[in-house]
């Protein structure tokens, strides 16, 4: 059974029958002339899938799987939008998706760190940061900081750190969050959160994937 | 809802409908978008303002704040207007509530939340 999350940026896959790790590449790669998965989440899941489960529901579920314990706020953090779900004491409790106003976090900073060359393990987290709403609107902050005689590096850091922090809040700030999704590989980014953070990587909607395979 | 709107227009404040047992609640206001109530089961019970307009009492509080916790329920209101801290605070007093707001038509996200909150709910659409 192909299982898929199609992101905007990258498609995560995994291959049940495989024994090869689920495993993930860029969505302008990815050859669609034939694709067909048999369960897929993401964006643009339904067009190549013979089954569909919304994205907060593999997140969910695919924090249930991850996440050995009853309660629990699981931030997951993509290239268009930001969604959470909150667990207490085994029973759903909250769950936000931010697809437009907030959005294009995690695309902005890629694209800043390929225009910069950035390497995110050598920046350390600021002390202040940019207020941003959403990636695209949240450049401006950068070029001001620039203009004012910033380094790039420096006004980089605070965008990241800013976006952290709006994405912390977005999920109702608590005491420890687990995170999902590409920027779990991106030091900084993590290093922003002010709570424990404990990184899952990009492949928790896929786990969510598999539950929902499982059940009947 | 269709039915609770269209009772503004006559007198009477009782409508003749068949009781069912509730599998899931609305609390809120009449969406804009009535394309978002397409995604709860039929035997979803109505809430909030909506049935204080639907009793000819649009100012009755008590009424308002009225809910079930024993069933999963969607406290909606419109982005910007000021039922959204109504729905807030009793979506943090129900044990198994989920706010929701949109501005003008539902999008994707908003109807993503309703089905993933119904689903993970366990109630049967």
């Amino acid at each position: 059974m192909l299982l898929a999350d199609f992101g905007t940026s990258y498609c995560k896959l995994v291959d049940t029958t495989s024994s090869t790790p689920p495993y993930c590449t860029p969505t302008k790669d990815l050859d669609r002339s034939n694709l067909q998965v048999d369960i897929a989440t993401g964006h643009n899941g339904k067009r190549y899938a013979n089954t569909y489960v919304n994205e907060l529901t593999a997140l969910a579920r695919g924090g249930q799987r991850c996440i050995k314990e009853p309660s629990f706020t699981l931030l997951d953090c993509g290239s268009r939008d930001i969604k959470y779900v909150t667990y207490r004491n085994g029973q759903l409790q909250d769950m936000g998706w931010n697809a437009e106003c907030g959005a294009s976090m995690g695309f902005t900073i890629e694209l800043l760190q390929k225009y910069y060359n950035i390497d995110f393990t050598t920046l350390p987290v600021p002390q202040t940061c940019f207020s941003i709403t959403c990636g695209v609107l949240g450049i401006s902050h950068i070029f001001d900081a620039v203009v004012s005689g910033s380094s790039e590096m420096e006004a980089v850091a605070k965008f990241v750190k800013g976006i952290a922090l709006n994405a912390y809040n977005f999920a109702n700030r608590p005491s420890s969050i687990y995170l999902s999704g590409g920027l779990c590989d991106n030091p900084l980014f993590v290093d922003s959160f002010p709570c424990t953070v404990f990184p899952l990587g990009r492949f928790v909607l896929l786990e969510g994937l598999l539950a929902s395979a499982s059940s009947p | 809802m269709s039915a609770i709107t269209s009772s503004v227009q006559t007198v009477s404040s009782e409508l003749v409908l068949s009781p069912c047992k509730p599998t899931a609640g609305f609390w809120g206001v009449p969406p804009r978008d009535f394309s978002l109530l397409s995604l709860f089961p039929d035997t979803t019970h109505v809430y909030g303002w909506a049935r204080c307009m639907e009793n000819k009492t649009p100012d009755n509080l008590a009424m308002e704040c009225h809910f079930n916790p024993d069933i999963p329920t969607v406290f909606f209101a419109q982005t910007f207007c000021a039922k959204t801290a109504l729905a807030k605070h009793l979506a943090g007093k129900h044990p198994r509530g989920l706010y929701l707001d949109c501005d003008i038509t539902a999008g994707n996200s908003a109807k993503a939340k309703i089905q993933a909150f119904l689903e993970l709910s366990g109630v049967e659409c």
